[in-house]
């Protein structure tokens, strides 16, 4: 009842349909796509070939083929493609068993198989489901859209087959993904006109040939065929060279290219105590900020996709780590009285600021392997490439050491850990091949959960109240190790090789 | 059951002989000499070891000595006799095995002869209370420093 009054009914239904909108609105895409199939040249002559299409199957298709009866328009277009692109005799296409048929002609059974490949993007999805309105476009969907065609032939009793064409077509639909199926549609269109042309090709090549056995036969081994992408899309594959690689790509071409970057990066390190009042508290904290340049060889990503890099390093920072200054209540009790004291060198008497925090030099080292894992995302044509990468770290074994500068000493020590580090990155950028260019941004983040000091140092917790004392003071806590964060950045400009 | 009687008698004896002893050495009002310098105790109740106790007259503290033969732990006292104004100076770490500090009182104690004080040493901070008797150096288990019957 609290949700009827507060919530109308018209907003319950409003956001009801959009839970459930997104879901139902995926449009299925047509499988049977009928091909453009366009005839470049004179029909090849076969006049002493009669052909009877005896079988034509398909399988797998969809939904949307069903409703619009699919199956009678890709075999109608078939057809149409062997009558245009063969002079034959004759081309029947017997139905039932009671059909005529011509113990001369040569028989041909078609199986036709079509289905196709699907691949999202989590978390862009998510935001496009979040909250359950269905309006975010960049919902990247992309696939092989896959033509198999199988077929037999038949001579006066004598068979031959199956022969097998397979022909993969890529597609993307960048935008809103879940409501449009074009570029499926599309890449089965372009799947069809290419397994068609292939199956005619060789099947013309079999029938200018006098059926016998004693005939050199044609190259009929299953072949398969993989279409490059049209348009923008995701990059499944890199794209080859149309051209002969240059002297530069020949030799260096696997080092990807130069790249000259502005780099810049803070570190920060914690210190955690629990003091007198059971609860953990920052005790102390240290950040150290660094800017400058770096010349390095990087390749861009040149395909999507997951890849599980090792991670293996050596992380070295030299950072202070301070307390921090708090003023302290000074209470007097009934009865008594409160001096403050002045605080002084004991050499010189000259005034020392108390509150002045704690402070350590820290040089902290690690040395580590782990296992990494990663995602690509490559979006364009040849020419103009966007790329993007996320990736996650986490460092499996680590042998730490530890410098801890004090006040007039140093205190140094190792040890190792297990499953106490780990990194974060990611980047963008655009690959400009055509140009040899390419530029990006990046950003890695890298933390290391309790690096330990080889004795544990003192920093002073916050004020409170000791009611023993009838005091507030600063009680002393002894830490025995920090945890340590960088955060690092570049913006690059690469010179491909 | 002659020698049980005996043993009571005994007993209660040694027991009253103690109390009046104790009464002398505590010192209740009114019966403080008049010409004693007044008794301090100093308590550390800092978190930190004191390396050195410094009383003198007048800042700074440089010229003075220390009282303490040896460093005075945490919660420990020592007893100091004197009369007059007194600034007290302590050293100690700013932390472990860091630098040492010397804290003074901003201003003087006043000590006021045949009179009992206790000064509590914090942090950063100090503590006088006047509610203490006189202690009778006789009786007095913690360290003595100053001159008692000055």
């Amino acid at each position: 009842m609290a949700v009827s009054t507060r919530f109308p009914q018209g907003l319950a239904a409003a956001a009801l349909f959009c839970i459930v909108a997104p879901s139902n609105l995926a449009c299925v895409a047509q499988r049977l796509a009928l091909p453009r199939l366009v005839v470049d040249r004179p029909p090849a002559e076969l006049p002493h070939v009669k052909l009877e299409l005896t079988e034509f199957r398909v399988s797998n298709v969809s939904e949307s083929d069903q409703a619009q009866d699919g199956r009678r328009a890709i075999e109608r277009a078939f057809i149409g493609y062997l009558n245009q692109s063969l002079h034959l005799a004759s081309l029947s296409r017997p139905i039932g068993v009671y059909s005529r048929r011509d113990p001369d002609a040569v028989e041909l059974e078609v199986d036709l198989d079509v289905h196709e490949t699907a691949n999202r993007t989590i978390i862009l999805d998510g935001i496009f489901f979040y909250p359950f309105l269905g309006s975010f476009p960049l919902t990247p969907l992309w696939g092989d859209a896959t033509v198999e065609l199988v077929w037999r032939i038949r001579h006066h009793g004598a068979a031959e087959g199956p022969f097998k064409v397979k022909v993969e077509a890529p597609y993307t639909v960048l935008v809103y993904s879940y409501y449009r199926t074009g570029p499926i549609e599309e890449a089965f269109r372009r799947g069809h006109e290419t397994a068609f042309k292939e199956l005619v090709d060789r099947l013309q090549a079999r029938l200018a040939l006098a059926p016998s056995p004693d005939s050199p036969a044609p190259d009929l081994t299953p072949r398969e065929i993989r279409l490059r992408p049209v348009g923008v899309g995701v990059v499944t594959e890199p794209f080859q060279d149309t051209e002969p690689p240059g002297f530069l790509k020949r030799y260096f071409g696997a080092l990807g290219g130069l790249e000259a970057s502005l780099t810049g990066g803070s570190a920060t390190v914690e210190s955690t105590a629990s003091a007198r009042s059971g609860a953990g508290q920052l005790v102390a904290s240290g950040n150290a900020r660094s800017h400058g340049y770096r010349f390095s060889l990087y390749k861009p990503p040149s395909e999507s996709g997951f890849f599980f890099p090792p991670a293996l390093g050596f992380f070295s920072q030299t950072i202070d780590i301070a307390g921090f200054r708090q003023d302290v209540p000074l209470f007097v009790p009934r009865g008594t009285t409160a001096i403050p004291a002045m605080v002084s060198d004991p050499t010189t008497g000259a005034p020392v600021d108390l509150s002045e925090p704690i402070a350590y030099r820290l040089d902290l080292k690690s040395a580590y392997v782990g296992q990494g894992i990663g995602l690509n995302m490559v979006i364009g044509a040849q020419d103009v490439q966007f790329f993007s990468t996320a990736r996650a770290g986490l460092n499996v074994a680590e042998y730490r050491h530890s410098d801890v500068t004090l006040y007039q000493s140093r205190v140094k020590g190792g040890s190792f850990a297990l499953f106490q580090s780990g990194q974060l990155g990611a980047q963008v950028g655009f690959s400009f091949p055509a140009i040899h260019f390419a530029v990006r941004a990046a950003v890695e983040y890298e933390w290391f959960r309790a690096f330990s000091y080889p004795q544990p140092i003192e920093f002073l917790a916050a004020a409170a109240y000791n009611d023993e004392k009838k005091i507030y003071e600063r009680q002393r806590v002894f830490v025995s190790g920090a945890s340590l964060s960088t955060l690092d950045w570049q913006l690059s400009a690469v010179m491909l090789f | 059951m002659g020698q049980i009687r005996k043993k009571s008698i005994a007993h209660f004896s040694a027991a009253l002989t103690s109390v009046v002893l104790a009464a002398c050495g505590s010192n209740a009002p009114g019966i403080v000499p008049p010409g004693k310098n007044a008794s301090v105790v100093i308590e550390n109740e800092s978190q930190y070891a004191l390396r050195e106790l410094r009383l003198h007259p007048r800042p700074p503290f440089l010229e003075s000595t220390s009282v303490l033969k040896e460093a005075m732990g945490i919660r420990s006292s020592i007893v100091f006799y004197g009369s007059g104004s007194w600034y007290v100076t302590v050293f100690r770490e700013k932390y472990k095995d860091g630098p040492v500090l010397a804290f003074t009182t901003s201003r003087a104690v006043v000590l006021e002869r045949g009179h009992g004080y206790r000064l509590l040493v914090f942090d950063d901070s100090f503590r006088m209370t006047d509610e203490a008797r006189w202690l009778d150096p006789q009786g007095a288990a913690t360290p003595i420093a100053g001159d008692p019957d000055g």
